[in-house]
Formats: structure tokens, C-alpha cells, sequence
């Protein structure tokens, strides 16, 4: 569904990707981990467009899509909940998931049922429900969260980007955020996962990329890469 | 005390203009933290369009060719002036570029309506109510009136359209708006289209009692500044506020004082507040991120 | 090119000038020049240098001349003494202005100048009894006092009534352009100019370093308009004559295009935009003339664009100014009278520069060469000092080990919002010591960092160093007392060289004064050429000795953060605080970094270290803290720590222990 080949990208004249190869098939769920700093927002911000690729080759369902802009990209079917969830804080939960079915309600996707969607949301998440009028900006860290990826689905996408919806949440909303990824993998979406919880990242997900200073170091089934001793050094360090 | 109210009515009417341009400052500000410096030149244009247009059709049927003349001239200035330098991140860039259009609007003006000033047909009778010995003309009543529908208009479409409400999404985090499939750089053209056509209607209310001229814009436009600042730039409600305010201690600084002076207090409350304020008086403070 | 040849040069060049141009209109327009040059070598500073946008620079100029004029009406005083009271008086202005100044940048700080004109416009229109009103002063050109009404008291004193010819005013102004030259290249080439620059590239690490953005925009301020003060009080003496409308806004705004065009951060370049300003008006008042110009323009672009056709790789983007050129040719034809459009054709200019010469036209000339001859066109001063190991440290004592913490934090509480990002974190960092601070993500520790440098102000609790409370306290007074950081997202003064980057930091070892700057006393020298000793000896500790003169911008990310730990050296910390020093750095750069952060705290200085590389940590912390939700959950020896059940589940995930 998604394939990347030698992705080069970074910021100015400072690469941060040093030709990257990936590939996410349909209905797969695919995690990208490793360190601080080793390139995976970058990754994930090359893909939707919000920053322009310097070189390589990214296509979406066969279309190629590196180098257009983010609202083309996110047309073409690939949603992307970005990095410190970034919701609309002055716009009602209710208007954020609007917000995420816009290119369906403009014409640019089939429309398909909006309102039925947003129900179907509100069923994922039953906190975002309660507070379906409330102003986004009020919301805790959790469910800003849950409202990032209901959003992002919302588009009815071919592929979701989730970047670290586990970031500064609570252990027990930790859990749910991954129950909630599990929920979705069995409903078919088809994602790509960035996480620092490694192992719990690699306990969802089918396929798993291992990143260290903008370049793949590992790679391989996520039932493999858990038990890989390197995996868990590049965490916790190697005991000395 | 007679006299101080009937100052501070013909101040209420002045500072709802300033409400209202500054008004336009925020809509451009909100979605790409940059501002028209020409602001008030397309205030100008607006009044001098509306004059001749007004020569043929009236000054009723004026009014939409207005806005929408209004809504090309703020699209052309983003387009010339605003869009480049949001891409190359240059902050002198666009403040020089919108400066620079608006000298030339100014000089076009100048070229074709000629540097006099000139009268502006009232569409209301001239002869002023008398409500309790306070003499109010009706055209002020129009200027209040029309000032407050227009951003009861704007905010509206803001908070019901699903193209208001991308607007708004763009305000909050361009980047994310991106993501949702928003094209946010003609959210920005749009946003200047529609400032500028808020400048130019403003224009359009307040030349039947002033008058007109290529000169009508640039003190306009500092003072509505002045008002975007005192208001914060953030804030819906402070312009209104902040404009009364200007509006009315200048109507007194100039009866009490001179005339000469009376653009002064505006501008020292400006300085004042932006050292002691700089968020506005009833603007939000950000968290600064490192 | 060395200093001492060109300014010779130059002087010769102004010397023989009017033996040259004997026409006096010629003469005069001359003058003008000089004296623009004068004002536009100050805006630099505020415009090029701290990178604000000033349009309160044409009611400088006024406050200048009227300075002068009003001396001359009511005191009779001439233009010797006028001259240090001008520069004074708007100097003093200029500090009025930088009030409001302190608290924006951009947009806002460009509409306060502009307010500021406007009110000074007004008054001086509106002030009779003082500045006359609209009517305007003329003065004459004694050159001390006019004492000719005393004439009879004071029958031996005849130097009164000397005045100055045109071609004797023009030395005067040019002596004065050379006095300003020189003490501007000095003040640029100083600590001072260093500050405006990092102020500008990134204001908050400037701070940090102990440079005060504050107080460097005041001195930045004052100095540019004690600079308009002069060249006003020039300006009144040479035209002889002063009113309000001399002063408009529409001549701030040629001020500005003036700089632009001329090209920013360079003493040349604001010398040709003050003789463009001058010469076009003359210009585009003779039609031919402007037609025969927009006719070579127009053939240039199109020589230009056909040259250049099979190279570009976007067309359509070559084409646009080849065309705009060429309509503005037929413009010019088409126009009849040039006056009325004067202000639209310099619109169109100051368009054409934003959009195709944003470096100005020594920009371009000086990027030009750099490419063909590259070493040539140097933009920064080239700094050869040699380091060595023995200057990369500080000649203080490092502090000792009194078993008492150096720094504590007690109760730290920082909220935002209804979110505790710090919930009552308690912290002990011992002398010489690596205390380590980890956590995921979002846990809070570059909230910590932050309330630490003075960035945030704690909501609650109380932070010691050495046992004196530091809260409330701004960020550069807290770099004085000792604590100097880095940055998460790297933060460097992307255009200063890496050497200058370090020199910035070295802030604090400088003793002399602007005057002594000016003047170049023999301490200012010896401070500067110490400092300079010194940043290269830090340079080569980090390893970047090499690359001193390359612009910090330039490096690779992994070379910055070595920079960056350089930089926070130069302040002689006691403690140190490295956010994720180790992040994107390749695994050879690990080993080095971890060389160097030994190396410093061999040195006596002690550190917190936040990391995601555990074997960083673990290899080198004496003691970690380890945050998750804002909250302290251990604290211990790095192996205890690691071992941690709690720590394990906040970094894995909950789901860590069937993968164990």
C-alpha cells in the first residue's frame, strides 16, 4: 500500500534521512521504533508532506506522492496523527473530527456516511462522547489523544500515521491507546506505527523497522525483533 | 456634561471603524501571524472605488461591488507581497513587500482620483437626531450598526461552514490543518481577501462623514493598529473595546486639547501598552517553546 | 584586502572628491550622500544586525536636525557643539523608543517605530514655541556660537562669526562619516556585535549565554540613533534648513529600501543604497534618462535570461522578472509625466528587491565572487587563533566538594494550564558529579531544564544553587551565577562562525566598555585577542577547531550539538545542563561525547545529563533521577536504577515483562 525507497530528508541544509526503505502492505499494522533523535518523526513528517523530501521515491497505493504538498498528500488517502496530537484547541471535539473528514465533505473523497463515521468514533471513544462540544483545547492529555487519531480516521484513510500516541499519557491511558490500536488492526486499517514503548509497540504489530541516526538498523517480524537482544540494548543499554 | 457625551457618541462612531479594520488585522494575523501594512490603503481604495461607483449605480447597490473589489485587491496582496515571504520565512520581507504595495495603491490612486480630498454623498439624511440634547447623525447609527453586522457576518461563517471552521483550524496550527487535507496557503490568500474587504467597507461607512482621498489610509491604518495591539490580536471582543477606547479619547483630546494632537494619545497608548502588555489588554498570553 | 589599505582608499577617494565635482549642486548632492550614509551605517545595526525593521529612523533624523536647528535659533549656538548635543539628545530618543522595543520583535516593534514617527511628526508640527511648526527653521553655518549680539561686550572674540563654505562643511561631514566608520567596524567586530547577531538567530540561547537581549537591543537602539543625531545635525547644517515634512514616513521607508538594496551587514552596502536614494529622484525627474535606464535594464535581463536559459532548471521562475523588465521598459515609454508616478516605480522597486536581491546588491556582488574566486569574499572576519589545552578551561577555582548539594530543587511544581508538567519533584545534584535525568517522553525534563535556566518560572518550590534561591530570577543573571545549558532542538546563532558562536559565550570576560570598544584601548584588544585564544582552545576541545571560520549553520547536526557544548563552556559554568547531547549523533560521535563530557567533569564542573542512549547514561552518570508523568519514580545508582521494576515499565511499555 505505501512503499518508500531511499528516502533522503531532513531540515535546510541538516539531512536527517539517509535513504530509508520501507513498505506497508494493505491491512497491515507496521512500527517503526528506536532511539530519540534516530529519524522516525522525520520519516513520518517526509510521508504526509510536511516537509518536502529531497530525494527518493514514495507512492500510495501506486501513485507517487513524494513532493506534493501535505493537503494533496492527505487527498490522496493517507492520514497522519502527528506528534503532540495537535488538535484544534479553539474548535469543539465535534468540529476536530469534522476537520478530519474535510477533503470527504469538500468533494476531493467519496463522501461516504460523515455523521454515521463520527458515531462510529464516539463508539471507539466513549470520553470523546461525553465532551462532544467541548472545546478541544480543554481536553487532557489522554483524550486530545483519542481526538488526534479519531480525527486523523475520520478521512476514512488507506493509511494512518500514528506518531507516539503513547507521548506523555499516563500508564493506564498507555494501555488503552494500544487496546485502541489493536481494535483497529483487527478492523483492517492499515498503519504505520511510530512508538518509544518498543516492546509494547512490537507486541501489536505485525511487521517492525528498528531506526538508528536517520537509517534502518533492523528490520524484520515484530514477534522476531522482540526477543532480538540488540532491540532491547538500544533501550535500556546493554548490562555492564 | 452635555458636551462630553456628545463627544464620546461622535467617538463611538469613529472607534467602531478602527474596531473594524483592526478587526482585519486579525484575520490575516490569526491564520499566518502576518499583517497588510497597506492595511489602510485598502481602506483608501475601497472609499475612492466606492465613490465612483456610487456615481453610477447609488450608493446601496455600491456596496457589493465594494466587497468584492475589496476581496481582489486583499488576494492580489497576498499574492505579491505575503506569499513568498511566508515560504522563505523572511519577516522584513513581508513587512517592506506590503509596505511597498501599498505606497503604489497609493500612488495609483493618487494618478486617477488626483491627491484633493473629496466629498462623499451621504446615503442618509444629513440632518442630525436629537436624542436628549446629544445631536447623533444617522449615518453614525449606520456605521455602528453595519460595523457590528460585518463581524457578526465573518464570525458566523467562521463557527457554522465547514469552510469557516478550516479557517479556524488553520488559525489554531497550520500544520496540522495541512494534514486534513486543508490547502492552507489559499486559506491564507482568502484570509487577506476577506480583510481587505472588511478595510474597504470600512471605508465605504466612514467617507459619507469624513471625506475621502488617496490620504484617508495610512493614519487610519496605524490607529486600527493601535486598536489591534490595545485589544490584543487575538481577540474578538478587545477590537470593539479597543476601539471605543481610541475612539473616544480622541474625539476629547482633540475638543479639549488641539486638534493637531489628536492622533497622539492613540499612539502613546499603543507604546504604552505594548511595553507594559505586549499580548493586549484582553489577549491570551503563549507559552514560549524551546 | 587589508583594513588599513582600504580605509585608505577610501579616505583618498572622499579627499579628492570635490577637487573632482566642483559644480556645487553636484557638490551638495554629494554631501546629502554622505550624510544618508551616516544614518544608513546606524540602521544596519538595528535593520541588518539584530534583524528589526525600523520606520522611526526618518524622525530620528528629524530629532537630530531639529536638535541642531533649535540650538542654533534660540542659543546661537553653530555646528561644532550642535554636533555631540545632537547625537545626545536623539540618542536619548532612541532609548525611548527601544522602551516599548524590549518586549516585541517584527511586526509589532516595525508599527512601534512607526507610531513613533508619527507622534514625533506631529509634534514638531504642532510645538510652535519650539521647533516653529510647519513653517520650518533656517539656520546659517557658524561654526561655534553666534555671538553677534554680544559684539560689543566681547569686542576680542571674532571666531564668531566664522562660517563654514560648502566645500569646508564637506570635510567636516566626510571627517565625520570616517569617525563613524571606524566605530561602527569596531563595534561589529566586538562582543557587542556578536550579541546583536545572536540575539537575533536565536534569542532565548542568547540569554542563556549571559547576553542580555534586553539590554543589547537598548545599546543597539542607542547606538543607531546617536548615529541618526549625527547625521541629522549634518543634515540641518547642509541643507540649511529644516521643516517638518523633511522627516515623513515615506522617507523611513526609503531608509529601509536603501539598506535592502544596498545589502545588509556590510559597510558598503548601505553607502550605495544612500548614493541610490540621493541619485534617483534626480533621475526619475529627466524622462530620457529613466527611459534609457529601463531600456538597459530590460536588454540585461533579457542577455541575461537567454545565457542562463539552458541552466535554469525552473523556467517559468526565470522568466517572470525578464518580463516584468521588459513591460516596465514599455512603462516607461508609455509615461508621460514621471513625476506622478514616482512612488509606484519605487514600490515596484522595493518589490523587486524583496522578491530577486534579498541580500542586496553587495549581497549579490559579494556572493558573485565568493563562487568564482571562492576565499576572496570573506563575510566574517577571519579568525586565526591557535588553542590549546590549557585555555579551553577557566582560570577560576573549581568549586569543591563540600558534601553539600550545588544545586536543589525542592518541591518543584510547574503547571500549565490544568497540566502539571513538574508535580513536587525533588532534586539533589552534588558537586562534581553526572547526575543523569531520564524519562519517555513528555515526562518533564526539558521542563526542568527550562525552569532551571530561568526560561519558566516555577509555579511553586523553591531552587537553590549554592544555597541561595534562584527563582525569579531572568535567564542571564542565572548564567551569571553559574549555570550554562544546551538545547533539545538545537539552538546556535546559525550565521555567526563557530569561533563567534563560542566568543558569545565568552560574554562575561570582557571587562571594557563601549567607549574603550570604540576607541580600541589597549584593554579592549587584550580582552578581545585573549578571547579569542580562548574559543579556539574550546573549539578544538569539542574537535571543531578546524571548521573555526565555517557559519554554524552549515554544520552537520551532529557537529552543532558538539558546538553547542562548547558554547555553554565558554561561560565557565558550575553546572552544566546537556539536553540529549547524544541525540542523532552517529556512534563514533558517541564515543567522542562521551570523551568530552569526562574530560569536563574532570575540570571540576558538574552536570545533568538528560539522554535516551541508556548506554550514555549508564556509562557515565553517577547518580539518575529518573521523571515519567512529572513525577519522580527512582532515583539511585545507574544499575539500581536500570534494574528498577517501575522504570522498566514506564520505558517499555506495561507489556515488558513477557518480553524479558
Amino acid at each position: 500500500m505505501l512503499q518508500v525507497q531511499n528516502l533522503v530528508a531532513g531540515y535546510g541544509k541538516v539531512r536527517v534521512l539517509h535513504g530509508l526503505n520501507l513498505t506497508v502492505e494493505r491491512g497491515q499494522l507496521v512500527t517503526l521504533i528506536g532511539s530519540n533523535g534516530a529519524g522516525k518523526t522525520t520519516t513520518l513528517r517526509a510521508l504526509s508532506g510536511m516537509i518536502a523530501p529531497e530525494s527518493g521515491r514514495i507512492t500510495l497505493g501506486g501513485q507517487e506522492i513524494a513532493g506534493l504538498p501535505a493537503h494533496a498528500i492527505t487527498r490522496r488517502g493517507l492520514a497522519h496523527s502527528p506528534e503532540g496530537r495537535r488538535v484544534f484547541g479553539t474548535l469543539s471535539v465535534n468540529d476536530n473530527m469534522l476537520m478530519g473528514a474535510f477533503p470527504r465533505l469538500t468533494g476531493s473523497r467519496p463522501k461516504g456516511d460523515v455523521s454515521a463515521d463520527i458515531d462510529r468514533m464516539y463508539a471507539i471513544f466513549p470520553r470523546l462522547a461525553e465532551r462532544r462540544l467541548q472545546l478541544a483545547g480543554t481536553l487532557s492529555g489522554g483524550e486530545q489523544q483519542m481526538l488526534a487519531m479519531a480525527r486523523a480516521l475520520m478521512l476514512n484513510p488507506d493509511v494512518l500515521l500514528l506518531d507516539e500516541p503513547s507521548m506523555g499519557l499516563a500508564p493506564r491511558l498507555v494501555a488503552d491507546v494500544f487496546a485502541t490500536i489493536a481494535r483497529l488492526k483487527e478492523a483492517k486499517t492499515t498503519m504505520l506505527l511510530v512508538e518509544q514503548f518498543a516492546a509494547a509497540a512490537l507486541d501489536v504489530a505485525d511487521y517492525g523497522y528498528v531506526m538508528e541516526n536517520g537509517r534502518l538498523s533492523a528490520e524484520g517480524p515484530a514477534r522476531k525483533l522482540k526477543t532480538d537482544p540488540a532491540v532491547r540494548a538500544a533501550y535500556l543499554g546493554a548490562a555492564h | 456634561m452635555q458636551i462630553l457625551l456628545q463627544l464620546i457618541v461622535s467617538g463611538i462612531a469613529v472607534g467602531m471603524i478602527y474596531g473594524v479594520i483592526a478587526f482585519g488585522y486579525q484575520l490575516t494575523f490569526a491564520t499566518s501571524k502576518t499583517l497588510n501594512f497597506g492595511q489602510g490603503e485598502a481602506l483608501m481604495l475601497g472609499s475612492l472605488v466606492g465613490l465612483t461607483v456610487t456615481y453610477f449605480i447609488g450608493y446601496w447597490a455600491m456596496l457589493p461591488v465594494v466587497l468584492a473589489f475589496g476581496l481582489m485587491q486583499g488576494a492580489v496582496v497576498e499574492r505579491l507581497g505575503v506569499r513568498q515571504a511566508i515560504k522563505t520565512k523572511s519577516e522584513a520581507g513581508w513587512i517592506m513587500a506590503t509596505i511597498a504595495l501599498g505606497i503604489i495603491f497609493k500612488n495609483l490612486a493618487e494618478n486617477i482620483w488626483g491627491r484633493d480630498d473629496l466629498k462623499f454623498p451621504s446615503p442618509l439624511p444629513e440632518q442630525a437626531l436629537d436624542v436628549g440634547g446629544v445631536r447623533i447623525q444617522p449615518m453614525e447609527i449606520a456605521i455602528v450598526v453595519g460595523a457590528l453586522a460585518l463581524m457578526l457576518a465573518v464570525e458566523l461563517f467562521n463557527r457554522r461552514s465547514i469552510f469557516g471552521k478550516a479557517v479556524v483550524a488553520t488559525a489554531n496550527d497550520r500544520d496540522a490543518a495541512g494534514l486534513m487535507g486543508i490547502d492552507t496557503g489559499k486559506v491564507i490568500t482568502f484570509s487577506y481577501a476577506l480583510s481587505s474587504m472588511t478595510a474597504a467597507f470600512a471605508g465605504v461607512l466612514i467617507a459619507p462623514i469624513t471625506l475621502t482621498g488617496p490620504r484617508l489610509g495610512a493614519v487610519l491604518g496605524l490607529k486600527a493598529f493601535a486598536v489591534a495591539i490595545i485589544g490584543g490580536l487575538n481577540s474578538g471582543l478587545g477590537v470593539i473595546v479597543g476601539g471605543l477606547i481610541l475612539g473616544v479619547t480622541e474625539t476629547l483630546t482633540g475638543f479639549y486639547l488641539s486638534t493637531g494632537y489628536k492622533d497622539v494619545p492613540g499612539l502613546i497608548l499603543l507604546l504604552l501598552v505594548l511595553s507594559f502588555k505586549p499580548s493586549g489588554l484582553f489577549g491570551k498570553k503563549t507559552i514560549k517553546k524551546v | 584586502m587589508p583594513s588599513i589599505l582600504k580605509y585608505g582608499l577610501f579616505v583618498a577617494a572622499l579627499l579628492a572628491t570635490p577637487f573632482f565635482i566642483t559644480n556645487a549642486y553636484y557638490l551638495h548632492l554629494v554631501v546629502v550622500i554622505l550624510i544618508y550614509s551616516i544614518l544608513l551605517l546606524g540602521l544596519d545595526i538595528v535593520f541588518g544586525y539584530t534583524g528589526e525593521v525600523s520606520l522611526g529612523h526618518a524622525a530620528l533624523l528629524g530629532i537630530g536636525a531639529y536638535t541642531a536647528a533649535i540650538l542654533g535659533w534660540k542659543l546661537g549656538l553653530g555646528v561644532i557643539p550642535a554636533i555631540p548635543i545632537a547625537i545626545v539628545v536623539t540618542a536619548g530618543f532612541g532609548l525611548l523608543l527601544a522602551l516599548p522595543a524590549l518586549q516585541v520583535t517584527g511586526p509589532y516593534l516595525a508599527m512601534v517605530t512607526l507610531a513613533f514617527g508619527t507622534i514625533v511628526y506631529t509634534l514638531i508640527n504642532e510645538m510652535d514655541f519650539l521647533t516653529n511648526g510647519p513653517m520650518g527653521i533656517t539656520l546659517q553655518k557658524p561654526l561655534w556660537w553666534d555671538l553677534r549680539e554680544y559684539a560689543d561686550q566681547l569686542p576680542f572674540f571674532d571666531m564668531s562669526t566664522a562660517k563654514l563654505k560648502e566645500f569646508e562643511f564637506y570635510f567636516l561631514v566626510a571627517f565625520c562619516l570616517v569617525v563613524s566608520l571606524v566605530a561602527i567596524n569596531r563595534l561589529i567586530a566586538s562582543r557587542y556585535g556578536r550579541a546583536f547577531e545572536a540575539l537575533r538567530d536565536a534569542p532565548i540561547a542568547s540569554d542563556c549565554m549571559g547576553v542580555s537581549v534586553y539590554k543589547h537591543k537598548v545599546i543597539a537602539f542607542a547606538f543607531s540613533a546617536g548615529m541618526a543625531g549625527l547625521a541629522g545635525a549634518l543634515f540641518a547644517y547642509s541643507e540649511q534648513y529644516v521643516a517638518p515634512n523633511n522627516f515623513g514616513i515615506e522617507l523611513a521607508i526609503q531608509f529601509l529600501l536603501a539598506v535592502t538594496l544596498g545589502g545588509r551587514k556590510s559597510r558598503v552596502g548601505p553607502m550605495l543604497g544612500a548614493i541610490i536614494i540621493v541619485v534617483l529622484p534626480n533621475l526619475l525627474a529627466d524622462i530620457a534618462l529613466f527611459r534609457i535606464i529601463a531600456g538597459i535594464v530590460a536588454a540585461v535581463a533579457v542577455v541575461a535570461a537567454v545565457t542562463g536559459w539552458r541552466r535554469a532548471e525552473d523556467k517559468t521562475r526565470l522568466m517572470i522578472p525578464v518580463v516584468l523588465c521588459v513591460f516596465f521598459f514599455a512603462f516607461s515609454l508609455a509615461l508621460e509625466k514621471i513625476t506622478d508616478f514616482r512612488l509606484s516605480i519605487f514600490g515596484a522597486m522595493i518589490l523587486f528587491v524583496v522578491y530577486y536581491l534579498p541580500d542586496g546588491i553587495w549581497g549579490f556582488v559579494r556572493g558573485a565572487i565568493a563562487r568564482l574566486r571562492p576565499g576572496m569574499m570573506q563575510a566574517h572576519a577571519m579568525i586565526e587563533a591557535q588553542g590549546d589545552d590549557a585555555h579551553a578551561w577557566s582560570a577560576n577555582e573549581p568549586v569543591v566538594d563540600s558534601g553539600k548539594p550545588l544545586l536543589e530543587a525542592r518541591a518543584v511544581l510547574m503547571q500549565f494550564g490544568g497540566l502539571k508538567a513538574l508535580n513536587e519533584v525533588n532534586l539533589a545534584i552534588m558537586p562534581r558529579t553526572i547526575h543523569g535525568l531520564i524519562g519517555p517522553n513528555g515526562s518533564g525534563k526539558s521542563t526542568m531544564m527550562n525552569v532551571l535556566t530561568g526560561i519558566y518560572v516555577p509555579t511553586a518550590g523553591d531552587i537553590l544553587l549554592e544555597g541561595r534561591s534562584i527563582v525569579g530570577k531572568k535567564s542571564p543573571e542565572i548564567a551569571a551565577a553559574g549555570i550554562a545549558r544546551t538545547f533539545q532542538n538545537v539552538q546556535l546563532f546559525g550565521e555567526l562562525t563557530l569561533i563567534e558562536n563560542v566568543m558569545v559565550g565568552l560574554h562575561h570576560t570582557y571587562q571594557g566598555s563601549l567607549a574603550e570598544v570604540a576607541l580600541a584601548t589597549p584593554r579592549a584588544r587584550r580582552e578581545e585577542a585573549d578571547a579569542q585564544v580562548r574559543a579556539a582552545s574550546i573549539l578544538r576541545l569539542v574537535g571543531l577547531d578546524h571548521l573555526a571560520n565555517e557559519e554554524a549553520r552549515n554544520l552537520p547536526y551532529g557537529k552543532q550539538r558538539l558546538l553547542e557544548i562548547g558554547r555553554a563552556l565558554a561561560l565557565d559554568p558550575k553546572l552544566l545542563l546537556l539536553d540529549e547531547p547524544a541525540a542523532g549523533l552517529t556512534a563514533p560521535d558517541i564515543k567522542e561525547l562521551i570523551e568530552i563530557i569526562r574530560k569536563i567533569r574532570d575540570h571540576g564542573v558538574t552536570l545533568i545529563l538528560i539522554e535516551h542512549h541508556m548506554d550514555v547514561v549508564m556509562s557515565l552518570c553517577d547518580t539518575v533521577t529518573v521523571l515519567d508523568f512529572g513525577q519522580k519514580i527512582a532515583e539511585g545508582a545507574p544499575a539500581q536504577v536500570q534494574a528498577d521494576e517501575r522504570v522498566i515499565a514506564a520505558y517499555l511499555g506495561g507489556a515488558v515483562q513477557e518480553a524479558a
